[in-house]
């Protein structure tokens, strides 16, 4: 389907700086340079406190948990995150996110896509526009895949709205994610209702039946419905269709990532790295801690510590950590604790904290500074869009690209104003 | 029977307005701007021009881009717009322009290129009809009115669709799903003449039709996202539908009600009329742009939400004042004797917003009663017979729903510069709609009964580019909410919860059913859902040991695809299921395959 073109005006432009500069353009140089090719994204969703996650403040009244030391001289992360803590040597730390908007619905949008959400244009996530730009066309597996509770957009129904929310928007269906709600479960509809050769069987009866239909139609559609089927069924059939299934795992590796559903996500994700697919974003839900805020960081840090530190570990050890981009974010920080036995945490906006991993990061790094109470940022503010320009350039994609929505208006990739790429942290 | 004369009385004019002199004007606002703006802006136009250039206005053209002007007017041969497209050079992809267009095209650049005057939204007013016409003489107008188009290209129409065609058709657009089985051989085989028009009264007259429009509408009007008819028929907004469709409520009434219904009061026990859903989002009452965003788009035919935040990027007399002028009519919304002052106002405010006293679009600012609610007033403008946009956007968004796409298309962006396919034919039919007291089902019957409407799919070697003309009918995909109900009709599995089965699809409504919008994932459960693939069970109900395989290869074809199969497929058929050890189980996979098949998930 030839819904988006990328119009060659950009190109120009910055060939054009480049001539006056007498230099390459930036960009072509980082996009040589770049060696990430695969893209993990962990989404919290809800909102993890940046205060003890990953800027822990010694102020009164700020954090509830402590600081301890990690790989890295220097740098402190809280003490719920053991595991990662010795894994900080891999990492750039974001202590200024600016998600801006303190709106689960409307901040996921923002995070996802980097733009705000508007009435009639559904942007594309970022998943969606990794796998546009440097999905295999060929591939077995399809490009993006989906793990983990959903959490889509205003109804919170599993999966309903992703469409209209941080799916593909009008990049189109083609760049939709497979999602796998349930690692443990596995893809739902996987294997046929019947055995591997009465469903050849049945292949090839529709191969006979469809013909003479099909040629007296001939359109579009009834080649891309045709198309579709044969995708799909060879997905089903493929061997890397195994890589859905974790129950090839040993139990030890299924314990080292904790055995929640978090790490069982965590799990499949690396998994997928492993059998090429491009693009793999995995969900985690209930960071909104309106109350009780430390009991609730301690079980949602629980299953984050142990699944992040064995899938970095994991990727490492495979050889795979160079060549993959795992960034980790939410929608938002999170306020100061309230008063009472079990205080809460409110929404915040104005700064949170972000992971990039691998893919060429030098890790050991951290960027932006916070003020005593880790509300504002002091120095380096990275806003949603500059933290995406910083992924897509450690994917070698030219993030200055522009699109062309559905209704003809073109688009850029990532939204450019005043933009200070996040580029500082590769290499 | 007195209209059917005044049909004839009134076609000929109705026809030589069309036709008009042996070559009539053609301009870059009615017919040059559109097939630009569909088959080359997307590369040349707005901040994406290629080669310098920009197609969307005709200054732009004549001032051309790096390789000079794309036009000379008078000489379409040495213009380069000509030389690039009617050698297909341009468009680069695979869509070329047909050769009505390329003629229009030619014959614009020979008469000098003229720019013609484009409407403004509140110019274009629906004529007084000299002539009411029932729907049979409606039916008959559509069919000249399209066959003088395709006359006008010399492009053929393709034959009538055969009964089962037909047959399926129908009931997919009426019922929203397929046959069912016990129908389907009876009507094939009827030798009556006018069984077309019987059955098409009686699906009219069936409660299915009503569930299917409340359902498709509920969806639209309603707070929800789409889950298929057992939810969406679940809601107030849908059980008020389903009765307002049953008993062929005049459309002008049915949105009256909508727009003057009592939303709930969040604070107080007090429930609203049914149709509140109209206000509310997520079943919190919502914004005012929610309820000016569906009232501009499914009653007026506008995409009015851009003007929310700034003016109308494409219809220079669309204001940003407008639009909040059309929604201040909403800020009273719970009937309270002041202003509250919190409600006077959006939520989030976009730049450059004002209060504005309330206004009709591209109207005036009507005198209201500051204790009174507005809404009545609004009604009453938005469903008078004057309104220029209202029973105009109702006809074409009907229209859509049986051809695949509006008269104007998208049907929800009906302004200057989308000009209409057929200007004249939805001149007529907004002009009958409204005579006719915005009765839905007669103007329903009209287009059923159409010999447009009931073209093959099948397309001839002469018209198989042709998607403007309506030479024959068009391929639309089943919604995801028809391919359950097709499913489950035949194969559908035990326990499964029918919501269960939408949670991979996508919820947009009203897609461009002409493009195939399944991914993987969707497929996989087509394929693979057990809930939808029960072919054992309607196998055991539709295949008889004492039949000949003939006969049961004929039943499974009738129940799947409302037709018998062709002599080598039923050859074909029996080869597969003698060459496999058990009969059930290949019986069981003839089903499937007819259920998997293109043929099967497309209306055709």
């Amino acid at each position: 389907m030839n819904l988006v073109h990328c119009s060659r005006r950009d190109f120009l432009k910055a060939s054009a700086a480049g001539t006056l500069t007498g230099t390459l353009p930036a960009l072509g140089a980082g996009a040589e340079k770049a060696k990430a090719k695969q893209f993990v994204f962990l989404f919290m969703s809800g909102g993890p406190a940046q205060l003890d996650t990953l800027d822990v403040k010694d102020t009164p009244g700020t954090s509830l948990t402590k600081p301890i030391a990690t790989s890295v001289p220097g740098i402190q992360v809280s003490e719920l995150l053991p595991k990662f803590a010795q894994q900080v040597q891999h990492a750039a730390i974001v202590r200024t996110m600016q998600t801006v908007i303190p709106d689960h619905a409307l901040g996921r949008y923002y995070a996802h896509t980097g733009y705000r959400a508007a009435p009639g244009i559904a942007h594309p996530g970022i998943g969606s526009v990794v796998v546009k730009e440097l999905e295999k066309p060929d591939a077995a597996l399809p490009g993006f895949v989906q793990v983990g509770p959903a959490f889509g957009g205003v109804t919170g129904d599993e999966g309903i709205s992703r469409y209209n929310f941080y799916g593909a928007g009008y990049l189109g269906p083609r760049y939709q994610p497979l999602v796998v709600k349930d690692a443990a479960r596995g893809l739902d509809e996987l294997r046929p209702l019947v055995t591997a050769p009465a469903f050849q069987d049945r292949l090839e009866l529709l191969e006979e039946l469809q013909q003479d239909f099909n040629a007296s139609r001939q359109k579009a559609i009834v080649r891309e419905q045709e198309v579709l089927v044969k995708r799909t069924v060879r997905l089903m059939q493929s061997k890397e269709a195994k890589a859905f299934d974790l129950a090839e795992e040993p139990a030890r590796v299924r314990d080292a990532y904790g055995k929640t559903p978090f790490g069982d996500a965590c799990l499949l994700a690396r998994r997928l790295v492993e059998a090429g697919v491009c693009c793999v974003e995995v969900g985690m839900t209930g960071w909104d801690t309106h109350g009780d805020h430390l009991g609730r960081h301690q079980i949602l840090c629980g299953a984050l510590d142990p699944a992040l530190a064995a899938l970095v570990a994991e990727l490492k050890d495979r050889g795979l950590l160079e060549t993959t981009l795992i960034a980790w974010m939410g929608e938002m920080g999170r306020g100061l604790p309230g008063n009472g036995a079990k205080p809460g945490t409110n929404h915040h906006g104005k700064s949170g904290v972000g992971l990039l991993i691998g893919g060429g990061v030098r890790g050991g790094q951290v960027v932006g500074k916070t003020d005593a109470k880790g509300l504002e940022a002091a120095e380096r503010p990275v806003s949603v869009p500059e933290f995406h320009a910083g992924i897509y350039h450690g994917l070698g994609i030219d993030y200055t690209k522009e699109y062309t929505a559905l209704d003809g208006r073109p688009i850029r990739m990532v939204d450019s104003k005043d933009l200070k790429p996040l580029t500082e942290v590769f290499g | 029977m007195s209209s059917w004369w005044l049909t004839l009385a009134l076609v000929p004019v109705v026809v030589a307005e069309t036709l008009g002199a042996e070559k009539p004007t053609v301009t870059f606002a009615r017919e040059v701007g559109p097939i630009l703006a569909a088959r080359c802006v997307r590369c040349h136009g707005g901040e994406s021009t290629k080669g310098g250039l920009n197609l969307q206005t005709l200054p732009n053209l004549l001032k051309g881009g790096e390789s000079g002007p794309a036009l000379k007017p008078g000489d379409p041969d040495q213009s380069l717009l000509w030389q690039q497209v009617h050698g297909d050079r341009m468009p680069t992809g695979n869509v070329k322009l047909t050769a009505t267009e390329k003629a229009l095209l030619r014959d614009w650049i020979a008469q000098g290129a003229r720019e013609g005057v484009p409407s403004a939204p509140a110019a274009v007013v629906v004529k007084p009809s000299g002539a009411k016409l029932d729907a049979p003489a409606l039916a008959r107008l559509i069919d000249r009115e399209i066959q003088a188009r395709l006359d006008a290209a010399k492009v053929p129409a393709s034959p009538t669709a055969d009964d089962s065609e037909f047959l399926r058709r129908l009931y997919l657009d009426l019922t929203g799903t397929i046959p069912p089985f016990e129908k389907i051989a009876p009507f094939l085989d009827s030798p009556d003449p006018a069984k077309r028009a019987k059955l098409i009264d009686e699906l009219l007259a069936s409660p299915a039709y009503a569930q299917h429009l409340a359902s498709l509408w509920a969806a639209r009007l309603g707070d929800n996202v789409p889950n298929g008819p057992q939810t969406d028929l679940r809601s107030a907004m849908g059980k008020w539908l389903e009765e307002a469709f049953a008993s062929n409520r005049p459309w002008d009434r049915m949105v009256q009600e909508i727009l003057t219904a009592t939303p709930s009061d969040s604070t107080a026990a007090k429930k609203g009329t049914p149709t509140d859903s109209f206000f509310s989002h997520d079943s919190k009452p919502a914004t005012v742009e929610k309820p000016t965003n569906k009232l501009a788009q499914y009653f007026l035919g506008i995409q009015l939400q851009c003007a929310q935040c700034h003016n109308h990027p494409f219809v220079p007399t669309l204001k940003q004042e407008d639009y909040w002028g059309l929604a201040a009519f909403f800020f009273k919304m719970n009937g309270k004797a002041t202003e509250d002052p919190k409600q006077t106002e959006p939520k989030a405010k976009p730049d450059g917003f004002q209060a504005v006293p309330a206004k009709f679009l591209g109207g005036a600012r009507p005198a209201l009663d500051r204790q009174g609610p507005a809404r009545p007033t609004l009604a009453q403008w938005v469903t008078a017979a004057d309104n220029p946009f209202f029973a105009k956007a109702m006809v074409n968004r009907t229209w859509a729903h049986f051809f695949g796409r509006g008269l104007v298309n998208p049907v929800d962006d009906m302004r200057p510069g989308q000009e209409p396919t057929h200007p004249v034919l939805l001149e007529e039919l907004a002009c009958q709609f409204a005579a006719n007291g915005f009765d839905m089902q007669y103007l329903t019957r009209a287009i059923a009964n159409s010999q447009t409407y009931q073209r093959s799919s099948k397309p001839l070697a002469g018209n198989a580019a042709d998607t403007l003309l309506y030479s024959h009918a068009v391929l639309r995909s089943l919604t995801p909410q028809q391919l359950f109900a097709a499913r489950s009709a035949i194969a559908r599995g035990q326990a499964a919860p029918g919501d269960s089965f939408f949670r991979v699809f996508d919820p947009t409504i009203d897609r461009d059913p002409t493009v195939y919008p399944f991914g993987m994932l969707e497929t996989l459960r087509i394929l693979n859902a057990g809930m939808v693939n029960n072919t054992t069970a309607a196998v055991a109900k539709l295949v008889a040991a004492d039949k000949t395989p003939e006969q049961n290869i004929e039943a499974l074809y009738l129940s799947a695809l409302a037709r018998r199969p062709a002599v080598e497929e039923s050859r074909r058929a029996a080869a597969f299921i003698a060459r496999k050890d058990s009969t059930a189980a290949a019986y069981s996979d003839l089903l499937w395959v007819l259920l998997n098949c293109a043929e099967f998930q497309l209306n055709h």
